[in-house]
């Protein structure tokens, strides 16, 4: 987790996560290859370079779909969380994925003449005035340096450094980088064709990637507290042994309380690592567990159990008029705080 | 030698029509679709005389009695053989389009409208690259005469016009792009040779994983200068790790799941052959500004 890094944390786990993937990439690929061609009913059949960047192209576009959709599963039901687990090594194929796919488009559109590959891919189509015809290349030169730069920017210290809000700001980048492929697909490759398989295909992933979106965006939020200093979150009933619950305060920060051992404790519900939802995990061997890497911190203090060194926020908490109080502001990440005991079943 | 040829041609997927296979040796013109390829790719030479010839007698005589095909825009018609031949030979290109420049067109065309922007020289020194194909530049943007534009404004077609200003800007942007990767690499260097030990306590000792953030110091470096020195000055604060964008999520959800059908209707609908089809329209040669209809 934390202590020096390595370049890549292969786990068993990730292993078969990331050889599933390839798998399935390959798998995809030459299956694309082979019958894609008889297919794609394009009335004479595709040169082989053509035939490649649409496997690749493709590819790209559907591992994509399947990443977006990781997101807002995991919201809905917490049984795609292991899907969630290691989503980094996903994207970074798919940034390889969709590198290729460019590499042939400029290897054979493009190469051909004295202008160099890149500034013909960039100027040769300007005309942004239509609908039709339009620079659907630039879409995907857009949706490919998002990748890219998600991919350059997967490995945790990044999280560290730039601190994980701005790097998820960064990383949110995605959303436009999706709408860009799917520009880039409906006035390219779409426009091309008269067979409706794929754009079947690209239609169904696209929508189901947009209503889990909006399914799990109109999901409940947390019930909301006010307040200054001492802001009520919940009832101490309304905690398990063994797990949190989450309440954003009136600065907007959310707070997770814990039941461990029949005491209450409050945390910051961001987890050091990725901002994960703390409150959603439960407590494995005496710590908090971020249900998104599995990032541990014990409920007294919001320090990770040594070797590691990650700490978030405590809150000072207490039970008050059958309700559970936390103090705003927080404690400075690591700090102690002496769990307040509650009985299951009071208030 | 024919059969080596036929080889390659049969590995690539293509085949020879032997009516139309020729050899030619190196010491006679080796002329493929117009232009000679012997050394490198050039026009014929009478083709570079002809031009010549029309371009000096316009200076001499009315250039309209030069028009012996009845070319409807026959300044267009002469740019554009012009072009061709600058494509493979700047140089002599350079020396017809000054010729052309100082053509005196009747007055309702519009070339006469002032000096354009500096050309090419007409008369310079002969480019290094003359005679030694491995030392050819690539073909500057130049030669695609930036000055025919500013002269004619009325004359070529919005298209011409377009994809001689976006190839300008295409350059622009790669330009800046190389700038970019470079600045960043220095960035990414000094970051990852003594930066990074400094300021994340988790780097010291670990050298393995620092290419590997190199290509995001290369795309990201301004962001990565910002948090340098924001770590360096300890103004750092605690409270900003822990305040993830939640906010945005809900809103960046709606709108992609909203986006996203639209987008997509869109692409189905607007298609050439979809409903929403124009009627064809017959292309015209340009016209010049207030020639008669």
């Amino acid at each position: 987790m934390s202590v020096a890094y390595i370049p890549v944390q292969w786990t068993r786990n990730k292993w078969f996560y990331d050889l599933a993937l390839i798998a399935l990439a390959v798998g995809y690929l030459l299956a694309f290859l082979v019958w894609g061609n008889a297919s794609l009913d394009h009335g004479r059949p595709l040169d082989t370079q053509i035939l490649r960047m649409r496997a690749f192209g493709s590819c790209a576009f559907f591992m994509l779909s399947a990443i977006l959709c990781i997101g807002p599963l995991a919201r809905l039901d917490r049984r795609w969380l292991p899907l969630l687990y290691n989503r980094r090594h996903f994207g970074v194929l798919t940034a390889a994925v969709a590198l290729a796919h460019a590499g042939f488009v400029l290897d054979w559109y493009f190469a051909f003449s004295p202008v160099e590959p890149w500034v013909a891919a960039l100027g040769s189509n300007t005309a942004w005035d239509r609908a039709v015809g339009m620079p659907f290349e630039a879409f995907g030169i857009f949706a490919l340096l998002v990748l890219l730069i998600l991919a350059a920017t997967s490995h945790d210290f990044w999280l560290s450094f730039l601190t994980p809000p701005v790097w998820k700001a960064l990383h949110m980048l995605i959303y436009p980088a999706y709408a860009a492929v799917v520009v880039h697909i409906a006035f390219g490759a779409l426009q091309d064709q008269q067979n409706p398989v794929f754009a079947i295909a690209a239609s169904l992933s696209a929508g189901v990637v947009a209503a889990l979106h909006w399914a799990a965006a109109t999901l409940p939020d947390d019930p909301l507290a006010k307040g200054q200093g001492w802001e009520r979150v919940c009832t101490p009933a309304d905690i398990r042994e063994g797990f949190g619950r989450i309440a954003r305060l009136s600065t907007g920060e959310r707070v997770a309380v814990f039941r461990h051992q029949g005491a209450l404790s409050a945390i910051s519900n961001a987890c050091a690592h990725q901002n994960g939802p703390l409150g959603e995990g439960r407590i494995i061997d005496g710590c908090v567990t971020c249900p998104w890497h599995g990032f541990q911190y014990r409920v007294s203090d919001g320090c990770s159990p040594p070797p590691f060194t990650e700490k978030v926020p405590t809150y000072a908490l207490k039970i008050e008029d059958g309700a559970v109080w936390v103090r705003l502001p927080a404690n400075p990440p690591g700090t102690p705080v002496t769990p307040v005991p509650a009985p299951e079943g009071q208030g | 030698m024919p059969e080596v040829v036929a080889e390659i041609a049969a590995e690539e997927g293509f085949a020879l029509h032997p009516a139309k296979t020729r050899a030619m040796k190196r010491v006679r013109r080796q002329g493929v679709t117009g232009p000679v390829v012997n050394d490198r790719i050039n026009v014929p030479r009478e083709s570079y005389d002809r031009l010549k010839a029309i371009l000096t007698n316009c200076l001499r005589c009315r250039p309209e009695s030069q028009n012996r095909h009845r070319h409807p825009a026959f300044l267009v018609h002469l740019a554009g053989r012009i072009a061709w031949l600058a494509a493979s030979n700047p140089w002599r290109g350079a020396k017809l389009w000054a010729q052309y420049d100082r053509i005196a067109w009747p007055d309702r065309l519009p070339c006469r409208r002032g000096p354009g922007p500096a050309h090419p020289p007409e008369t310079g020194a002969r480019p290094p690259w003359r005679g030694s194909p491995q030392a050819r530049p690539a073909p500057a943007l130049a030669q695609y005469r930036p000055g025919l534009r500013a002269q004619s404004p009325g004359l070529w077609s919005a298209g011409f016009q377009r994809g001689e200003a976006s190839m300008e800007t295409a350059a622009i942007i790669v330009l800046a792009a190389e700038i970019w990767a470079w600045a960043g690499l220095g960035v990414g260097l000094a970051f990852l040779a003594w930066g990074v030990d400094r300021v994340e306590p988790n780097a010291r000792g670990a050298y393995l994983f620092r290419p590997l953030i190199l290509p995001g110091i290369v795309l990201l470096w301004p962001l990565v200068l910002w948090r340098w020195a924001v770590l360096e000055a300890g103004r750092d604060r605690w409270q900003a790790r822990h305040a993830p964008p939640r906010g945005l999520h809900a809103p960046l959800w709606r709108g992609l799941a909203l986006l996203i059908p639209a987008i997509l209707l869109a692409g189905l609908l607007l298609r050439q052959s979809g409903p929403a089809e124009r009627a064809p329209v017959l292309l015209e040669p340009p016209r010049p500004v207030g020639a008669a209809e």
